[in-house]
Order: C-alpha cells, then sequence, then structure tokens
C-alpha cells in the first residue's frame, strides 16, 4: 500500500498542495497587512492621546488646571489613561503621588481592576493585582489580602508589592507567609518590597522575629527586611535567633546585627566563631569588623589559621577594619602566627593594602 | 525507475514535514513569546534596574582586528541600563592598532592585574583600564581565537554573570535588564539567550541607536527575515521544547561558575557558539547530572549583528556555519536519540541533524533527483516545476508567519516602505538566494569531510557601519 503510495503520480498531490499554500499565502499576506495596519493605527493614536493629554497633567499636578479638566481628557481613553497615570506615578515621590488619587477615582477603575482580579486568566489577575497598588484605596485592600494565596506566584509578588506602595503595615505577616520562599535571591526580592513599608512594618516585623512556629525562610525574610530598614529595636529579636538550629538563619541574623552595628551582641555573636559551619564562621569575622570591636582581635588574629580561605580572609579584612591596633596583630601574625596559613594571610591582606614590603619578609 | 520516483516522494515529504515543524515551532514560539509579554508586570523591568539585588554582570568582548568599529561598540554597551557591569574588550592578537584606537577614545593605562586563569588561554601580554571609563578593562592577549579571547577574558572578570558578545554587535539600552530577568525570577537558570537582528540599517548617534532601518542590500534584507524566522521564532520554540541547540554567539548570558565548569568555549571549534551550546545542554540535561537547571530565551533582549552584504562574504560565513553545525553535532553524538537527556537528546538532536546539518545534502539530492527525473522521463516538466513552485510557496509561507508574527510584537518593521521591502524580499529569497545559500552549505558538507577547519574570511569593516546619524 505504502510503496502503492509512493509510485504512484505525484503531479495531483504537489498541484493541490501548492495551489493550497498559494491561497493561505495570500490570505497570510491580506492578514499581515490587516494587522500592521490596525497596530500602527493604535500606535498612533496611543501617542496622540499621551501628547495631548500630558500637557493637561503637568498643568493639574501644578494646580494650573482643575481636576474635572484633566478628566474630560484622560476620561476618552481610559486604559491609555490608567497607563499614563501609572507611569507619572512612578515619577514622583509617595507624598506628591496623593495628588493622582482623585483622577483614578474620577475614572473609575477600581470596579473593572477589582473584577480582572477574580479572572481565570492569571495575567489578567497580574495587571489587576499591580494596579490597585496605584489606585491609593483602602477598598483595595482585603482583594489584595485574598490575592496573595493566589497560585501564580507572580501574581502573589504583585499584590505584595501593591499593599506595600499602599503602606499597608498590616499586610505584612500575611506577605511573609504567602511568600515565605527559600533562595536568597527570593528572599531578598521580598525584603526589599517589604522594606517599602518604612515604620509601619517595624511593629509587625517584631511580631515575625517572636514568632517561633514560622519556618526558617519567613525568619529570614524579616531579618533581611530588618536590616534594610536599619531597624535598631529588631536586635535583641534577632540576637535571640543566633542559636537557631538552621544555618542560613544564623547566617543571616549575624550579618544583620553586623549591619546593624549592635554592640551588646559581640559576645553572642563570638561565641559562633566556633560553628561548625564554615559559612557561619565566615558571617562572624564579616560582622566583627562591621563592629569594630577591639577585643576581638585575638579571636580575629587566631581565625587567620581557619581551615577555610574565606574565613581566614574574612578575618584579615576584619583586623584591617579595626584600625592600628588590627594592623599590628597582622603584622605580628604575617611572621609568627603558629599556622603557616595565618602568617599567609596576614601578609596578603597587609600587602593588598600597600602597608609591607613583602620583600622583608622571611618566607 | 520507481526507486528514483520513491525518493522523490522521501524528499518531498521531508520537505513537507521540515515546514511543518518549523511552523509548529513558530507558532509555539509566538505563543511562548506572548505569554512571556504578559508575564511581565508594569515596573518590573525599572525594579530590576534600580534593585540592589540586580546580579552584577562582566560583559566580554572578544576582538580581532576591529579598529573601525569598537569604539562605536564600547559607547553602545556604556549606554546599557543596568545597576553594575564592567566591560572586557579582548584584543586577540589584533594588527590592526585596535589598541591604539581603544587608548584614543578612552585613554587606556597598563595595569598589573591578572586575575585567575580558571580557563586555559593563550599568554594574556597585557592588561589596560581606562582613565575615562571606572568600568572598562582591555585585555591584550596573543592570538588564537574567538574561543580563546573569551575564556582569556573570563579570568578578568569579577562578577557572577558574563555576557559574552561580539564585537561588531549594538545593544538596545534595556537588552541586559531583559538578560536578567529569568536569573532573578528563577533560579535554576543557567544561561539566557535573546534575539539577534542584523544591524546593518540602523542608525545610531554617540553609540545608541536612533533609528531601526533595513539593510540596504537584497541580501541583507533577506538575512533579516531568516533571523526573524529561524533565530527568533523557531529559537523560542525550541526553548520551550528544551532543545535550544545553537545561542548566538552574537550574545549569552550565562552563570560564571557554569561557564568555567563547562571548560568555556572550545577553541578549535569552527563555530564555538554552536559546539558550546550543545555541550551546556549536554551537561545540564543529562539526568545523571541531575541538576534541573534550564537555558531560557528572552524574546524581548535585542541584539543586533553585522550581517554580510556581499556574496563573497556571505558565501564564507555560510560555508563556516555548515562546517561548524557539523563539527558539533559529531564532538556530540553521544545525545543523538539518547534518552538520557530527555527531550533535548530525542527531539532537538535529531532535529538539528536531519533538518540543519544534512539540509543541504538533502536539497541538493533533491534537485539531482529532479533533473535525472526529467532525463530520463520518470517525471513531466509540469510535475518538476510544480515540484519548485511547491517548495517555493512553502518558504514564502513560512517567510510571512514569521513576517506576521515579528509586527505583532515590538521588533515590527519601522515603516510601510520597509514593511513591503520585506515583503519584496521574501518573495524572491527562493528565486535564487535560497539556492546560492544551498551551494554555500554543500561546499562546506565537503570541505568539512575533507577536513577543512579554518575560520573562513573574516567581515571587511567599514566605518560607516552601522549608519552614523
Amino acid at each position: 500500500m505504502f510503496l502503492a503510495i509512493l509510485t504512484m503520480h505525484l503531479l495531483p498531490f504537489v498541484q493541490v498542495t501548492a495551489t493550497t499554500f498559494t491561497v493561505l499565502s495570500l490570505l497570510l499576506l491580506a492578514g499581515v497587512v490587516i494587522v500592521r495596519a490596525d497596530y500602527s493605527r493604535r500606535i498612533t493614536e496611543q501617542t496622540e492621546f499621551r501628547k495631548k493629554a500630558i500637557p493637561h497633567l503637568c498643568a493639574y499636578l501644578e494646580g494650573k488646571e482643575g481636576r474635572e479638566a484633566v478628566l474630560g481628557i484622560l476620561g476618552r481613553k481610559r486604559l491609555p489613561a490608567l497607563d499614563l497615570l501609572m507611569d507619572q506615578s512612578e515619577e514622583m515621590d509617595p507624598e506628591a503621588r496623593k495628588k493622582l488619587a482623585p483622577l483614578y477615582s474620577g475614572l473609575s477603575y477600581t470596579q473593572g481592576i477589582l473584577r480582572d482580579l477574580q479572572s481565570r486568566y492569571w495575567p489578567r489577575r497580574l495587571r489587576a493585582a499591580e494596579r490597585l497598588g496605584y489606585l491609593g484605596e483602602e477598598s483595595a485592600i482585603p482583594p489584595l489580602m485574598r490575592a496573595l494565596g493566589d497560585d501564580i506566584l507572580d501574581v502573589r509578588l504583585a499584590a505584595a508589592l501593591s499593599l506595600a506602595r499602599l503602606g499597608c503595615g498590616g499586610a505584612l505577616i500575611p506577605i511573609i507567609r504567602s511568600l515565605d520562599l527559600p533562595g536568597e535571591i527570593s528572599q531578598r526580592r521580598i525584603a526589599e518590597i517589604l522594606s517599602m513599608l518604612g515604620e509601619e512594618a517595624a511593629e509587625p516585623l517584631l511580631k515575625v522575629l517572636h514568632d517561633r512556629t514560622l519556618g526558617p525562610a519567613a525568619l529570614c525574610i524579616a531579618i533581611r527586611t530588618s536590616t534594610l530598614l536599619k531597624l535598631r529595636r529588631a536586635a535583641p529579636a534577632i540576637e535571640s535567633l543566633l542559636d537557631h538550629t538552621d544555618e542560613d538563619i544564623r547566617i543571616n541574623a549575624i550579618r544583620a546585627l553586623g549591619s546593624l552595628g549592635e554592640p551588646s551582641c559581640i559576645s553572642k555573636i563570638t561565641a559562633l566563631a566556633e560553628d561548625t559551619s564554615w559559612a557561619v564562621r565566615n558571617a562572624v569575622m564579616d560582622a566583627l569588623g562591621r563592629l569594630n570591636d577591639h577585643a576581638s582581635i585575638p579571636m580575629l588574629t587566631e581565625a587567620l589559621g581557619d581551615p577555610e580561605w574565606w574565613v581566614r580572609y574574612h578575618a584579615g579584612i576584619a583586623l584591617w577594619q579595626l584600625g592600628d591596633p588590627g594592623i599590628q596583630a597582622l603584622q605580628k601574625a604575617s611572621t609568627h602566627h603558629v599556622d603557616a596559613y595565618g602568617r599567609d594571610m596576614g601578609r596578603q591582606i597587609l600587602q593588598q593594602n600597600g602597608i609591607l614590603n613583602t620583600t622583608e619578609v622571611p618566607a | 525507475m520507481n526507486t528514483i520516483r520513491i525518493l522523490i516522494w522521501l524528499i518531498l515529504a521531508y520537505y513537507l514535514l521540515l515546514h511543518l515543524i518549523y511552523l509548529v515551532l513558530m507558532v509555539l514560539g509566538s505563543l511562548q513569546a506572548r505569554r512571556y509579554r504578559k508575564g511581565i508586570s508594569f515596573t518590573e523591568f525599572r525594579r530590576i534596574g534600580e534593585s540592589s539585588l540586580t546580579m552584577p554582570v562582566s560583559l566580554i568582548v572578544p576582538c580581532y582586528n576591529e579598529a573601525p568599529i569598537i569604539g562605536t561598540t564600547i559607547r553602545n554597551l556604556l549606554q546599557l541600563h543596568y545597576p553594575q557591569f564592567e566591560i572586557i574588550v579582548v584584543s586577540d592578537g589584533s594588527t590592526d592598532g585596535t589598541i591604539d584606537v581603544l587608548g584614543e577614545s578612552f585613554g587606556l593605562r597598563r595595569i598589573e592585574r591578572t586575575g585567575r586563569r580558571l580557563i586555559p588561554s593563550a599568554e594574556i601580554l597585557a592588561v589596560h583600564e581606562s582613565e575615562k571609563i571606572p568600568n572598562l578593562v582591555v585585555v591584550e592577549k596573543a592570538n588564537g581565537r574567538r574561543a580563546d579571547a573569551i575564556n582569556a577574558g573570563v579570568a578578568l572578570a569579577r562578577y557572577p554573570l558574563l555576557c559574552v558578545i561580539d564585537a561588531d554587535c549594538l545593544l538596545e539600552p534595556d537588552t541586559l535588564i531583559r538578560l536578567a530577568r529569568p536569573f532573578l525570577r528563577d533560579s535554576r537558570t543557567a544561561a539566557v539567550a535573546g534575539v539577534v537582528r542584523p544591524s546593518n540599517g540602523l542608525v545610531l548617534e554617540r553609540g545608541t541607536i536612533t533609528d531601526h532601518r533595513l539593510p540596504r542590500t537584497i541580501l541583507g534584507i533577506n538575512q533579516e527575515i531568516e533571523y526573524a524566522r529561524s533565530f527568533q521564532w523557531a529559537r523560542i520554540g525550541l526553548s520551550r521544547l528544551r532543545s535550544m541547540l545553537c545561542i548566538s554567539g552574537a550574545m549569552i548570558l550565562i552563570r560564571k561558575s557554569l561557564f568555567v565548569e563547562l571548560g568555556g568555549p572550545w577553541p578549535d571549534a569552527v563555530t564555538d557558539d554552536i559546539e558550546f551550546t550543545m555541550r551546556l545542554n549536554r551537561k545540564i540535561h543529562d539526568r545523571r547530572n541531575r541538576r534541573n537547571e534550564r537555558l531560557v530565551f528572552a524574546p524581548d533582549a535585542v541584539c543586533y549583528t553585522e550581517v554580510p552584504e556581499t556574496a563573497r562574504l556571505y558565501a564564507s560565513q555560510r560555508n563556516r556555519w555548515q562546517r561548524g553545525t557539523l563539527q558539533a553535532l559529531w564532538r556530540n553524538r553521544g545525545m543523538i536519540l539518547n534518552p538520557r537527556y530527555g527531550l533535548t537528546g530525542l527531539f532537538g538532536m535529531p532535529f538539528f541533524l536531519i533538518f540543519e546539518g544534512l539540509a543541504a545534502v538533502v536539497e541538493l539530492t533533491a534537485w539531482i533527483l529532479m533533473v535525472v527525473a526529467l532525463i530520463l522521463g520518470i517525471a513531466t516538466g509540469a510535475e518538476i516545476f510544480w515540484m519548485i513552485f511547491l517548495a517555493y510557496i512553502l518558504g514564502v509561507f513560512l517567510s510571512l508567519c514569521a513576517v506576521l508574527m515579528t509586527e505583532t510584537s515590538l521588533l515590527r518593521s519601522a515603516s510601510w516602505g520597509d514593511f513591503w521591502r520585506v515583503i519584496a524580499a521574501l518573495l524572491i529569497d527562493n528565486l535564487g538566494i535560497h539556492q546560492f545559500h544551498l551551494l554555500c552549505r554543500v561546499v562546506g558538507t565537503v570541505q568539512y569531510l575533507f577536513g577543512r577547519r579554518d575560520l573562513g574570511l573574516s567581515m571587511r569593516r567599514k566605518e560607516s557601519q552601522p549608519l552614523p546619524a
């Protein structure tokens, strides 16, 4: 049968196929022209709209034009107007953004956007979740809180960003619970969003830091957010996490205390210099350098002989950061440290900073 | 006689299957690109551009005798909107005064910096830094090949992401942000590729692209369509099927640790980018490695590269690509139809072998068979005419699909004039240019079998390309 097909005449089959594709190609060409024309028209319209609307919007923001007049212009194209307002909003500081709220309310976007937030189509929910953050309406908070439970991560992130934009401090704990993702980048990303809450985040953050029912990722996010906000009040709570069983939490807590510059925690941080994890020991050396504690010099000097290169390196850097006493310790270590690696690291750090003439140092 | 007729039928089936697969890939690519666009939030790129957690990037620009254009390329890279990046230009034994040109433009001074030689390369002769641009480093090394220059540049790269860019490439200001996005969203991202388009018609003003015009020659415009069809839409589809086996060397963003683990591109490769991409796929898709990593295509990260507009350079380039493809396939033949590599082994590699590596040979066979059939009276003149017309119209149809998809994206042609020039070029593509391309590839195949492994002619740079404003 197969052979019979193969040996039959080509012409009818080829003719039919070629003719079909010729017709399809002509239709496609017509389709391309129509699509391009439509696309061009829409882009021209949007450009024209922006050209017209921007001067009115600027005049309104400067107080030279009334709300109704601007609404009259913006109302002609509601969705491009929303994009324009969001664009404008990004260029303004949070206080100045409040001037845009009457325009959003005047154009009555809320109901439509809330409907989109219920859509089965996730990009529409994503768009809605991020738009709600710009409207500045408190009524958007409950639906956004519900959106934190969305199946799609991007929608949850957009909802979190909008809640942060709306300054909703009460959303901090639900945000952390819904986005307690593993991995440094994810955690930093969420901490960055939460830090937009500013002082509003302080009390909920303290609650999170004391909550032992939360997972490691949630605690790491809380610690990172406290660091970004320079929340010194959180130091005791973070200090209590130094003996947590999770390595990431210990590392984040040490880094946070080092960044916050909390001298009362030094003894507890120093105690972790013997931790079994080299990453924890490394964080300890880094933090002690930042905390500028001269009493740590003997411990840092000893750490120059740590089996792990990074720990030795950060111990050396920490000594360097401590100024003259640390530099003297490095100079001594470069010749008299009991460990050959310790002597070498002392030399390397001094050399890197141009202090020591290496030719004078015995090998 | 029946044998010839059967062969003609098989080749016809091959043609139809090839075009069908490409059509499916392009539709898949278009859907993927649409999904990608819909998933981008309003402030996403702005946030990436401002965020402290955006990973810094080392841009490595290997160059050999690129004095006329290297300044423009660097000025273009300096316009990138990205929080933190460094540019490492590696002059691969240039003899045309590339270093002098860079010195005049950017005020170079020699420094004592060697870096860690993570991958072996030819000797580094000198390292210079710019007095004017703090994030510009220029490396002078003994001549090797492009891959060797890249490997030397890695020694001086300080950041966790490497972006390798050809010296004739130009980027849009937000290209790097768009390339970096997948790394910030998914820790499994191993490397990201972007769209590559011809730069020949671009208009520049102090390194910034101010106008997107088409190349001036038919050959140039033809490549515009070819790039849209194969390097853009089909490649997005292939990435969805874990079968993106060729990331253009013009632009790739990759984790430095993985790049070093792979030992960088192979310096003896005819086309180091194809060979490197196959090895990359081999590493991350081998089930035994349990890496769970992925290659991503960013359909809005655009890089423009110079394409040859003379027949001689075009022939040399296509000849080299063909030899490089065959070499890479041979070196990685263990992946073909190997279930250990999942879809990459079962679909990607056989597809690449049958429809890329062997396409020219099959097509030449088709032409020969048609002539033989005509001489022996097995097929009539009408049958041959319709066969040729079918091949022509299938090509036109596929190109029109690519144009349709391009016109609905941000990469649409700038004016109606350019649009109609593209349509005209795709209509005449199969009336000579395609056959010339076929010939170059057949010659490349034969030369590969006879052991030719050199890189062929290099592009002769003119200062006027791309067009200054």
